[in-house]
């Protein structure tokens, strides 16, 4: 829907699903725990390092809030966005947070970054405590924050209902705001703050309260129709981009409902044009069409070149859901992403080349879009902080990986691979995953493949928390956990891939040898026994 | 050890071209046995025969070398220059630092080789507004470099750097902080001030730019 926060739930899923991933208990699983609470309580460690530990252990609600709670006492915006970020993952289970973060909210001397955090992960926890009316109105009236960063206080607003009925005059102020993610939540709460029942149809240019209430009351009763002419008619952007929320409710559109929302996303109001889209093309959509495969592939295919991001965006989840479906998209991903430079945001692109990846061999126009795009005097490179750079490269060399490595792409391969940076390895991860694609044709990788064999090689993990709010540090060998996807391992598994046959005693030492001061030793050791055995016969012993 | 078979040792992998290897082989050539694809050394561009190079030379850019004389790259054509890009903030260890030492072993091989007098290396920064002279060359120096007639340590105007980069085709790009990704990359330059190979991506073999260089010193000389 066009209010939600998209990146935000993105994060939150990707936390839950690593903690899901990680549902093996093991055996020293309580000693693990303790020893990261005692870390987190001395000060010891890099926090994103022991947060990852954190993730992987599963923790129950009641282990984790503690060690979040303790992290809010300390004052690194970093550690406390770490915390904030987990209360906000553990979504209405951390209820008993809300006193710390109310608390927080009231620190003079905490950040905007953390009080915007802190207003989040209370809107996650979704209560509906009245007592909140006060902190509310002081968020909504701090200069220090930005409107985006109220929504959440709105949100929250919303959920209160008329018990929220000092905000109204407050939540009036932001209707007219550009976001529509802030002028919607102003919409809503005070939709909600009135909570009466409408006594007839909505119509164009009703009070906010009245109208708001109307249209709840038709999306629950699935008449899209009523809900259109608000969309059609109504001056005012907050309620017309209301009504696309509701409208993505509704279960089925009628012609009129269609023919309203598609001319939406050709208005001049480009901001509402691009929710427009975004419910046309992507939740709504999805909603309506229980079968996938019945998707119209060219509206979404045209709006990869909307003039608003979030459409684009919308554009592309909706093709990576269509899997290897969206092929006949493939060319204009191909030109969306030539389009894409270094104005275009990383979220996008990277968007972009999930579709790709989703599809897979069929993409290959997109892949020779992205070995052009790849070589570093790229447009899309240019003003771009280069930590970023590095992860949009390596994203851009496992999409190859799963797409095709065109041989144009070897060049940057294998620079990638000859040259990693110790600081951050994703780029050589992306790298052997690109060089393990092509199998035997990827002998010129294999001796720096090899060096990541060598004792001294500084490997890390293959997929750090790249949405975390802190920049990656390097984990310690040490550090790794037992089942880590290290570069190490992506470097093994790619020459399993390539299976040259010079490479069995070096590969065979490593396997002898181990690596003892490697938390993930024993996957290592797995990883390398396969690599061996690939080999064609007679390379092993 | 003869420059036209190590030449197409470096062009072509295949094991069928071995036979071809005592053959007087055109290094540009694509390998019978194995087609275009594979023809092409992954860290190396094809050394382009004399006619194949570009027909106008490199735009005569501003430079200045170590001591601060005015250089551009026409003014250095009277030798063959060996020419690598470096700057000093890179973060990487296995880059710029490497590429420097690397520059450094090339030096001693040409010399070796007796050519220490008849070809030029340098050292050329992406980031003279932060790389002085004084920073550049005291970096250079750590990593073993000297400049020297034959050794140069040239700093583009800051102003046309990217004019520069981008008429030699650089993989190097920029963020408002300076360098944010760059290549590593070896150009080999004529007496015309032409490009006649690239090397790329890994840190050359210096037996292969030995025998280049030789090769481009024995070239007939511009007329001028």
């Amino acid at each position: 829907m066009p209010f939600r926060a998209l990146g935000r739930s993105a994060s939150l899923a990707l936390i839950a699903a690593t903690a899901m991933a990680a549902a093996e208990v093991a055996p020293d699983r309580a000693d693990r725990l303790q020893r990261i609470a005692e870390a987190i309580e001395q000060g010891h460690g890099e926090v994103g390092s022991l947060m990852f530990a954190l993730r992987n252990l599963a923790p129950t609600v009641e282990e984790a809030l503690p060690i979040y709670l303790r992290l809010l006492r300390r004052e690194s915006d970093s550690a406390r966005g770490y915390a904030l970020l987990g209360i906000a993952a553990l979504g209405p289970r951390a209820a008993s947070a809300q006193g710390a973060l109310v608390a927080l909210l009231g620190e003079p001397s905490a950040s905007a970054y953390v009080k915007g955090e802190a207003l989040r992960s209370l809107d996650a926890i979704a209560s509906e405590d009245a007592s909140l009316v006060p902190v509310l109105e002081r968020s909504l009236r701090d200069v220090a924050l930005t409107p985006r960063a109220k929504a959440p206080a709105l949100s929250l607003a919303s959920r209160l209902g008329p018990d929220a009925a000092a905000l109204a005059p407050l939540a009036a102020g932001f209707l007219d705001d550009p976001d529509t993610s802030v002028s919607g939540a102003a919409y809503l709460a005070i939709g909600a703050i009135a909570a009466r029942r409408a006594s007839g149809a909505p119509a164009p240019g009703m009070p906010v309260a009245e109208q708001y209430a109307a249209m709840r009351d038709r999306a629950g009763a699935g008449d899209a129709g009523a809900i259109a002419a608000v969309l059609r008619d109504d001056p005012r952007h907050a309620a017309r981009a209301c009504a696309l929320d509701f409208l993505a409710a509704c279960a089925t559109w009628d012609e009129a409902t269609t023919a309203a929302v598609v001319a939406a996303t050709a208005g001049d109001d480009v901001v509402l044009a691009g929710c427009a889209r975004s419910t046309l093309l992507g939740e709504s959509v999805r909603g309506l069409t229980a079968d996938r495969s019945h998707l119209p592939l060219a509206p979404l295919a045209a709006a990869l070149g909307d003039a608003h991001p979030a459409a684009r965006r919308a554009a592309a989840d909706a093709l990576a859901r269509q899997g290897a479906a969206a092929v006949p998209a493939s060319g204009a991903l191909r030109d969306a992403l030539i389009a894409c430079d270094g104005r275009r945001s990383a979220v996008e692109v990277l968007a972009l080349l999930d579709a790709v990846r989703a599809i897979g061999s069929g993409a290959a126009p997109a892949a020779d879009a992205i070995a052009t795009l790849l070589v570093p005097q790229s447009a899309l490179f240019t003003g771009r902080p280069h930590r970023e750079v590095q992860r949009l490269r390596a994203r851009m060399l496992a999409t190859l990986a799963a797409v095709g490595v065109p041989r144009s792409a070897r060049p940057q391969v294998l620079d990638a691979l000859a040259n990693p940076d110790p600081v951050c390895l994703l780029e050589f991860v992306g790298a052997a995953r690109a060089a393990g694609r092509e199998g035997r044709a990827a002998g010129y990788a294999t001796p720096h493949l090899l060096h990541a064999l060598d004792s001294d090689f500084p490997d890390d993990l293959a997929e750090p928390l790249s949405d975390s709010p802190a920049p990656h540090r390097p984990l310690r060998p040490t550090e790794l956990p037992r089942d880590a996807v290290t570069a190490r391992v992506e470097a093994i598994r790619a020459l399993a891939a390539i299976a040259d046959p010079s490479t069995a005693p070096r590969l065979r030492e490593a396997a002898q040898a181990g690596f003892a001061n490697a938390g993930n030793d024993a996957l290592l050791r797995t990883e390398l026994a396969a690599a061996l055995a690939r080999l064609p016969h007679g390379a092993t012993p | 050890m003869t420059p036209r078979p190590l030449l197409a040792l470096l062009l072509c992998a295949c094991p069928l071209a071995a036979a071809d290897l005592q053959k007087d082989t055109d290094p540009g050539a694509v390998c019978e046995h194995c087609g275009p694809d594979t023809a092409q050394e992954p860290g190396a561009d094809p050394f382009l025969e004399p006619d194949h190079r570009a027909a106008a030379p490199l735009p005569d850019l501003p430079l200045a070398d170590s001591a601060g004389a005015a250089r551009t790259l026409g003014g250095l054509a009277d030798r063959p220059l060996a020419i690598t890009f470096v700057y000093t903030r890179c973060g990487n260890p296995n880059k710029c630092p490497r590429a420097a030492k690397a520059i450094a072993g090339l030096h001693a091989r040409l010399a070796a080789a007796g050519l220490g007098q008849r070809v030029r290396v340098a050292l050329m920064t992406y980031d003279p507004e932060f790389d002085t002279p004084e920073r550049f060359a005291a970096w250079a120096g750590t990593h073993g470099v000297t400049a020297g007639d034959d050794t140069l340590l040239l700093r583009p105007d800051a102003a046309r750097k990217r004019e520069l980069f981008s008429a030699l085709g650089l993989g190097v790009n920029f963020d408002d902080g300076g360098v944010n990704i760059h290549s590593l990359e070896l150009l080999l330059l004529d007496r015309s001030g032409r490009i006649a190979r690239r090397y790329h991506s890994v840190i050359w073999n210096d037996d292969a730019v030995v025998a280049d260089l030789a090769r481009l010193a024995d070239e007939a000389a511009p007329k001028r």
